[in-house]
């Protein structure tokens, strides 16, 4: 196991390598520079500029020197935020985008998942086809429909929340981007859930336990949810990179400082440093988290546990 | 490097605070919907977020309410005869809002600053009308030999290459405010963080976190303070005008510098005196690629230019109560009289025949259209314009193909000439029609369309040095009317400034620059 995970960090070096490679030079090929929204700059200040901030160079002298900055942990200065480090923006945003991808995802898991036990024990009965209708809702509506409606119902027409605004993470003002953030993943781990435990639920093992006499309860508990959980697993690790990482949609209906916000920006921008910070750490959040679920599903299934050796 | 997280954690523990206090409380002001400032510092911040840095820091020169320009950090001046030399009296007991003293050598080091190559400021180009301004920043001259001097304590001087006539607003601009040299020495590129940076207006920084809030509050040391009611004002940027307009009408903002387009007849219907439209110092318009066909050809721009009912185009796609553009320069720039062209006169059946036939002599007809590519860019509202100009030049035979782009690639490919045509749009920083005619001036950063008219060029260069208004604004007058001759660019509309104003806010008065300062606003309870 411990010569498995080494493996995969050893593994993960050239990978985040080919991924700060290739977007350094699709960011570049991308037509327009960093200053361009300044519509009326002097071409003098505009040069000037270009020098201050090293763009002036050989475009393989500019990879080398970033790749050496960003092995010593630093992402440079930011093109469109000049006070700022790349590495501060992401420290401010990349907790607030944490935080409520983070939430939802414990308010999807807990609902989902819920869902999705129950949808399977009673299944084909009218709580399993109301529950998987909904999901199917829940999958097909797409974000930026759901936030604004979520907005102008619970903040402007029962005032009961705010529209937007982060406030610091005051609690009223996480609870709309939360929703808006947990239903669609509510929905896929919801029929994950189910589809996991239907399969389980017709397997020997369980039909074994249900023959010595296990009552249904402890069948499920012990012996059905540890397998029924493997396919969700596998779909948690990446799935919590890219909401962690911050929903752009999210963030810009409800106002938002997270990280997702910071990549669209930079994006549009041409803020070369930031948008290749971002990718960097989120590159880096998937393979962390694709480890960790690797790792769960070992924990999970002793069949896959022997491939780990 | 600085550690990161002191930052936002007090910008939690501020905003924990503010939940405290509750958003409307009567001496602070929360504004949205505008620009995320690039910097805070007045040489590097790009121009849109200039109702932010003119809450933060004042120049020699200001605006009152309605926009007239008034005395800033200098009391008084006098020009020389010749109009080449500048004399600034700056106020007594100027201070920094950290409460030390602010002397003329300030603002020796503010415009040497500016104009030297290298600093990452932006706005040096403004006053290339300063002695040898132009060649230092291109690197020809030390910036010792600018011509800026400090006569005493008190006493600042500018020497001109030319006399300008827009001089004294162009330093009505935070770039041409005094600027802390030992901050900026001390703390670099991050001296204009909240903490450190010190500023001259009516406001100080508070807090900063960016993409969420800039909190500003009052400055005991600037002179004026006894007339400033607001006591903090608090900024929420956004590039989402439908959030921003959510959060006003939730009563979570005071003030909004823009509103989603399609929402003008809800807010008139609901909202009626919180709406304030007028008309502004800049102009959409489409600009032609001279250089190359089929817009090398006269007619061809002709045609299209004379085809477009500007009045339909204001009604019933711009719908927020643009007025129609002839001309490059704007209505509402005092004292100039406009040389609309004949066709504006024209009816328009006259006009599209007239049109058609322009387009046969050129070559073009049903077995060989015209067809040519429109490039525009965000918000929405162009993207209905740009459809509605495809709609009309149909009429006339014409292919508009459209392609929509960011601003960023937009504005790259008009400023190497490789496009066909293109919307764009243009603001001005002075009332006067100078900016809006470098536009069609060769050589000029502005002149996208690669127009070049000798006598135009020598027009321009004999109004600029104009003492006398009359004559001055006369001849800007006879170039803009022998440039239009040539339809280089094709003007659209005037630009407006939209605003949305709590009914609780007083003491704002609508006006041609935009100026929406803190420093007058107030709430009635």
């Amino acid at each position: 196991m411990l010569a498995f995970t080494l493996r995969r960090f050893a593994v993960a070096i050239p990978t985040l390598l080919a991924i700060a490679t290739a977007s350094f030079f699709l960011m570049r090929a991308a037509p327009g520079g960093p200053f361009d929204t300044e519509a009326d700059l002097d071409p003098v200040v505009l040069e000037s500029l270009y020098q201050a901030y090293g763009l002036d160079k050989p475009l393989l002298e500019q990879y080398r020197i970033y790749l050496a900055n960003v092995l010593q942990g630093d992402f440079g200065p930011s093109l469109v935020y000049e006070d700022f480090n790349v590495t501060e923006l992401i420290a401010i945003g990349l907790p607030v985008s944490a935080r409520l991808g983070v939430t939802a995802m414990l308010v999807a898991l807990l609902l989902g998942g819920t869902c999705g036990i129950v949808a399977a024990l009673r299944h084909n009965r009218l709580f399993d086809h109301a529950t998987m209708t909904m999901a199917m809702t829940g999958i097909a509506i797409p974000s930026f429909v759901t936030a604004p409606i979520l907005a102008l119902f619970f903040g402007l027409y029962l005032k009961l929340l705010p529209v937007a605004g982060w406030n610091g993470g005051a609690a009223a003002n996480m609870v709309l981007p939360v929703i808006a953030l947990a239903l669609p993943q509510l929905a896929i781990i919801a029929r994950l859930m189910r589809g996991g435990m239907l399969e389980v639920l017709r397997a020997n093992f369980v039909r074994t336990a249900r023959a010595k006499g296990l009552p249904e309860r402890q069948v499920v508990i012990n012996h059905v949810l540890q397998s029924a959980a493997v396919p969700l697993v596998g779909y948690l690790g990446p799935a919590l990179a890219g909401i962690m990482t911050g929903s752009l949609v999210i963030e810009l209906i409800f106002d938002l400082p997270g990280v997702g916000r910071y990549f669209i920006q930079g994006a549009l921008n041409r803020d070369y440093p930031l948008v290749m910070g971002i990718v960097i750490v989120y590159g880096t959040l998937i393979i962390l988290l694709n480890l960790l679920s690797d790792l769960a599903y070992a924990a999970l299934d002793p069949r896959v546990r022997r491939t780990y050796r | 490097m600085n550690p990161p997280m002191p930052l936002f954690r007090s910008a939690l523990i501020a905003s924990a605070a503010l939940l405290l206090i509750g958003g409307a409380a009567a001496d602070t002001l929360r504004r949205g919907a505008v620009a995320e400032p690039n910097s805070l510092d007045p040489q590097i911040v790009s121009g849109a977020s200039s109702t932010i840095m003119r809450d933060l820091f004042t120049g020699l020169t200001s605006y009152d309410p309605a926009g007239r320009l008034i005395p800033g950090s200098a009391e008084s001046w006098e020009v020389s005869p010749d109009g080449l030399t500048y004399r600034f009296h700056l106020r007594e007991n100027l201070k920094w809002s950290d409460g030390s003293p602010i002397a003329a050598k300030d603002f020796v080091y503010t415009m040497r600053r500016l104009l030297t190559p290298g600093n990452r400021t932006r706005f040096g180009s403004f006053f290339y009308s300063i002695r040898n301004a132009r060649r230092i920043m291109g690197g020809e001259l030390d910036p010792a030999e600018l011509g800026v001097s400090a006569e005493d304590e008190r006493t600042f001087v500018i020497e001109l290459q030319r006399p300008d006539a827009t001089l004294l607003e162009k330093l009505s601009n935070y770039a041409a405010a005094a600027m802390p040299q030992a901050i900026i020495e001390e703390h670099g590129r991050r001296w204009s963080r909240p903490g450190r940076v010190v500023t001259t207006g009516p406001y100080r920084l508070a807090e900063w976190v960016p993409q969420s809030y800039l909190k500003l509050e009052k400055n005991p040391h600037f002179y004026g303070a006894g007339d400033v009611e607001i006591e903090t004002v608090q900024y929420f940027p956004t590039n989402n005008a439908e959030t921003a307009m959510r959060r006003f009408l939730a009563g979570d903002l005071d003030f909004l510098l823009t509103f989603p387009a399609d929402r003008l007849d809800w807010i008139e219907e609901n909202l009626p005196g919180q709406l304030k439209i007028w008309p502004a110092l800049g102009i959409s318009y489409i600009t032609f690629n001279n250089r190359k066909p089929p817009f090398d050809d006269v007619r061809v721009r002709r045609a299209l230019t004379i085809s477009v009912d500007r009045q339909q185009i204001a009604d019933r796609i711009m719908v927020v109560g643009v007025p129609t553009a002839h001309t490059m320069t704007p209505t509402v720039v005092s004292n100039y009289d406009h040389p609309v062209p004949d066709y504006a006169y024209q009816p328009m059946p006259e006009r599209l025949a007239e049109a058609r036939s322009l387009l046969e002599a050129a070559g073009y007809g049903p077995d060989r259209p015209l067809t040519f590519e429109l490039r525009y860019e965000p918000p929405e509202e162009n993207r209905r314009l740009a459809i509605a100009l495809q709609a009309i030049w149909r009429e006339i035979g014409v292919n508009t193909e459209l392609l929509f782009t960011d601003f960023g690639t937009l504005y790259r490919s008009v400023r190497t000439g490789d496009y066909t045509a293109a919307r764009f749009t243009w603001f001005s920083p002075t009332d006067s029609p100078e900016t809006f005619l470098f536009i069609l001036e060769s050589g000029s950063t502005t002149n996208y369309s690669g127009y070049h008219n000798a006598e135009f060029n020598r027009l321009i260069r004999s109004a600029e040095v104009q003492l006398d208004r009359d004559t001055r604004l006369a001849k800007y007058r006879e170039a803009e009317a022998l440039a239009l001759a040539d339809y280089p660019v094709m003007p659209l509309y005037f630009m407006v400034h939209r605003n949305l104003v709590a009914p609780d806010i007083r003491g704002y008065t609508p006006n041609k620059r935009g100026m929406t300062a803190t420093r007058f606003l107030r709430r009635v309870k």
